[in-house]
């Protein structure tokens, strides 16, 4: 039973319920505070503990990274430039060739994988996906191979196929596959299924469905996805020689485990603009694709 | 008129044959394709010889040899602390770092390129790099994989959170500006609250990046799983190395759908 | 000829579709009526199988509809047009590649994947741009087109599919007047000129009476009406619409149509 009688005692009334509230929510984002932050100090500590990471490491190592820097830079006179940087990068010729394969096998790997991603989107679609059992295994198939890092994927392979670029190819496409199967399923979940009817409705099979009805929809997002991947798969490939499966990682780490100290500085600059290069283009690219959707 | 509306319209292009142009990108694309695989060494032959080879190690890689169990599972929980550890003190250092690099934020614009650039050398150079750097300057061990990581994580997490911050609405920052708040303060009160549920989302996703990388970090000497499995395929353990791949199949997914329930609650 | 022979929908507790049986001759244009929820739809969709009907059976020149599976319901689908009232067209793609589309349903999967139609074919095409008007938007987006254009471009494609009938679920009830007009005066033109049989659901009583050779009407549905236009008396329609006050647009979805479209007094109450 509310007491009616209107104006001040329920302005009073209000005022207390508003007061207690306002207690409360402060009460509860003090606790929140209090658990987050004990949370984060833990999470802190015990990583450090456990990472046997102490700032104090850090700072004495400091000195020596900052040395081993110095080492890997070459010396350079404005007098003598030419001939300076002809020496510091002696090996040009060779390293061009590395990452040439190295940008090569990012691109056939991406190629690769985004193919065999279209293949088993549909499939991994809840909307589009002709029954469940296919769906579930077209998305565990998808999380399987997107899950084991490419490199542990390129080590196998290496024992399988040899030391080379295949099985780093071979590697990162298994990779790509898994990583675009999710993407491209999920874009295909958010489309306008009227399309799909109508092309259903006039005796359209599920291929020509997919065809006409959901990849119109989802090509500029396939694209950019594809894009994205290939920016990631060029990082990844230059690190493949890393297990002899291909590219200009084999020369990195045989430069640093002989101690090449100016060859390391080299190759890393050459590393660097190669795939900035690429970044840039590919954002380029895929800004074009998107930005074009946003504004129609 | 039929006839003659259908001559007019089977001159349009649609109605022909694939154009000309059409043909030489068609085939350039693919004469580029043939020339990578050739180049790379990619032929069906060795792809044909690596497959019974393939099928050899997958044999011998079931059933997985749980003998070395608990082990392995220490070194996954080092490895899950190392990304951890790494994603933090990333996200951290990431935060100041994204409000000097974000555009409309940032003081002046030399410190913007700077640390735009800064921001975009760490994303370039590839984390097993930055692995391989830390180990010679740390030692072996996850210390090195945990900054390698932190690295990394600055150069994605910078980045998102730059431009997350670029986007929110100018109308709030613009309000405080015109009340008179110092910079700080309105990026903690405008920018910052706007953002946020980006700044969780890209942070979730760090971690699961994080993890991804730590697996394979060890492979250089970072610390971590990573040296169990190469030292299982270098000794031809496959099983073990079965049981390894397994367990990191397994961290990985966790984290994953950790990750994702975590982003649907919170956002 | 199409017989619905005893069909029922339920979706859980609700039935859509209740126990309806119904006749449709070859070459009749039928319009059904009802408010909206009354199973028009959904027994429209039952007719190719969008939906499928939980008891009953329909045939269509003595094909059992509801048994048919595999390539033989792609056939009868292909057999079998559909407008709908969201057109359903591909929106990315130009005017004469959605109308094209309506051949695929007779075609193998790779052939109309890699969009190998027959000279004869495009032929039909252009003659359906033609008729329908659309020859100069043939090669611009569909999305780009009004709604009054778009529901064209779909019956268009309708055309393409040489349907022995066609089913237009409520096709103008996202158009302005002028436009309605414009797409029910093709499918009456189609149906008289090509002899095809039309099934068409519509909201309001004026195009139903002005364009249809039978009506039926649809109430919590059941059929609660059949007849000629002009057997739509007064109670008729009450009993149809049950007691709405407002005798032409019962729609929830389009607000009522000014001009035409609206119904005339001396029409309402006029005798049998």
């Amino acid at each position: 039973m509310l007491v009616t009688s209107p104006g001040h005692s329920t302005k009073a009334h209000q005022r207390a319920i508003f007061d207690r509230q306002c207690a409360e929510l402060r009460q509860r984002r003090r606790l929140h505070t209090a658990f987050g932050l004990l949370l984060f100090v833990a999470l802190c500590i015990g990583s450090a503990v456990i990472g046997k990471f102490s700032p104090i490491a850090l700072i004495e190592g400091a000195p020596k990274l900052g040395e081993y820097v110095q080492r890997t830079l070459p010396a350079l006179h404005w007098s003598s430039l030419g001939a300076d940087l002809a020496y510091w990068f002696y090996g040009l010729r060779k390293w061009l060739d590395l990452l040439l394969e190295t940008v090569l096998m990012a691109y056939l790997a991406t190629l690769l994988g985004s193919l065999g991603a279209l293949l088993v989107c549909f499939y991994g679609s809840r909307n589009l996906a002709l029954n469940g059992w296919s769906y579930h295994l077209a998305r565990r198939a998808s999380e399987f191979f997107r899950t084991i890092p490419d490199l542990v994927f390129a080590l196998i392979f290496v024992f399988a196929f040899g030391l080379g670029p295949l099985a780093g190819i071979l590697a990162i496409a298994l990779h790509s596959l898994g990583a675009n199967g999710k993407l491209f399923a999920e874009a295909n979940e958010n489309i306008d299924m009227k399309p799909v009817e109508g092309l259903r409705a006039l005796g359209s099979g599920w291929v020509q469905t997919m065809r006409f009805g959901v990849m119109p929809q989802v090509m500029p997002n396939y694209a950019s996805y594809v894009l994205w991947r290939f920016e990631i798969n060029v990082r990844t490939a230059a690190v493949m020689g890393f297990v002899g499966a291909g590219g200009i990682g084999m020369e990195l780490i045989t430069a640093v485990r002989s101690l090449y100290y100016e060859d390391i500085s080299a190759i890393l600059i050459l590393i660097v603009v190669t795939v900035g290069l690429i970044d840039i283009g590919c954002e380029r690219l895929r800004h074009a694709l998107i930005g074009r959707e946003t504004l129609e | 008129m039929t006839s003659a509306r259908f001559a007019a319209a089977t001159r349009y292009p649609r109605f022909e044959q694939p154009s000309a142009l059409a043909f030489i990108l068609w085939v350039s694309a693919l004469a580029f394709i043939v020339w990578s695989l050739s180049t790379t060494g990619l032929s069906f032959d060795r792809l044909a010889r690596g497959i019974p080879a393939m099928g050899g190690i997958l044999e011998r890689m079931f059933p997985p040899d749980l003998d070395r169990l608990d082990r392995i599972l220490a070194s996954l929980l080092v490895t899950f602390q190392m990304a951890v550890g790494g994603c933090v003190l990333g996200l951290i250092l990431s935060f100041p770092l994204a409000i000097l690099a974000a555009d409309g934020i940032s003081p002046n614009s030399i410190v913007r390129v700077a640390a735009r650039g800064l921001i975009a050398l760490f994303r370039t150079v590839p984390d097993l790099v930055w692995a391989l750097f830390f180990v010679i300057a740390v030692g072996l061990g996850p210390a090195a994989g945990v900054l390698a990581i932190m690295v990394d994580t600055i150069g994605y997490a910078g980045r998102f959170f730059a431009e997350a911050m670029e986007e929110t609405d100018k109308g709030p920052r613009e309000a405080l500006a015109a009340i008179g708040a110092s910079r700080l303060g309105t990026i903690m009160s405008a920018v910052v609250p706007n953002a946020m549920p980006n700044f969780i989302a890209t942070s979730l996703f760090c971690v699961e990046k994080a993890t991804r990388a730590s697996v394979v970090l060890g492979l250089v000497g970072a610390g971590g799983i990573g040296i169990e499995l190469k030292v299982a395929f270098d000794l031809f353990d496959y099983a073990t190395a079965a049981t390894i791949i397994l367990v990191i199949f397994m961290l990985v997914i966790i984290v994953e759908q950790v990750g994702s329930t975590l982003r649907r609650q919170i956002i | 000829m199409l017989v619905i022979d005893g069909v029922s929908r339920r979706f859980d507790t609700k039935t859509a579709v209740a126990n309806v049986s119904l006749r449709v001759e070859r070459g009749q244009f039928v319009g059904i009526i009802g408010r909206s929820g009354a199973g028009k739809s959904t027994l429209l969709r039952m007719i190719n199988r969008l939906v499928e009907p939980t008891s009953g059976q329909i045939m269509f020149d003595g094909i059992e509809v509801t048994k048919l599976r595999g390539s033989d319901l792609r056939a009868w689908r292909a057999r079998s047009a559909m407008i709908f009232q969201q057109f359903n067209l591909v929106p990315r793609l130009d005017v004469l590649t959605n109308i094209l589309l309506g051949r695929i349903g007779r075609h193998g999967t790779l052939p109309s994947l890699f969009m190998r139609f027959t000279d004869a074919e495009r032929a039909m095409a252009v003659e359906a741009l033609d008729r329908l008007d659309l020859m100069a938007a043939a090669f611009q987006r569909a999305e780009t087109l009004s709604g009054g254009q778009q529901q064209r471009v779909a019956i268009a494609r309708a055309l393409m599919q040489e349907p022995s009938i066609v089913l237009a679920d409520e096709p103008i009830a996202s158009l302005d007047p002028r436009n309605a007009e414009h797409v029910m005066s093709s499918l009456k033109a189609i149906n008289g000129e090509n002899g095809i049989t039309i099934l068409c659901s519509l909201h309001t009583l004026e195009a139903a009476r002005r364009y249809c050779d039978r009506i039926v009407g649809m109430a919590n549905g059941k059929v609660v009406f059949e007849g000629t236009p002009a057997d739509l008396t007064q109670a008729a329609v009450h009993e149809i619409y049950q007691g709405e006050e407002r005798e032409g647009d019962v729609s929830d979805d389009v607000a009522a149509p000014a001009g035409w479209l609206a119904p005339r007094p001396e029409v309402a109450s006029a005798p049998a």
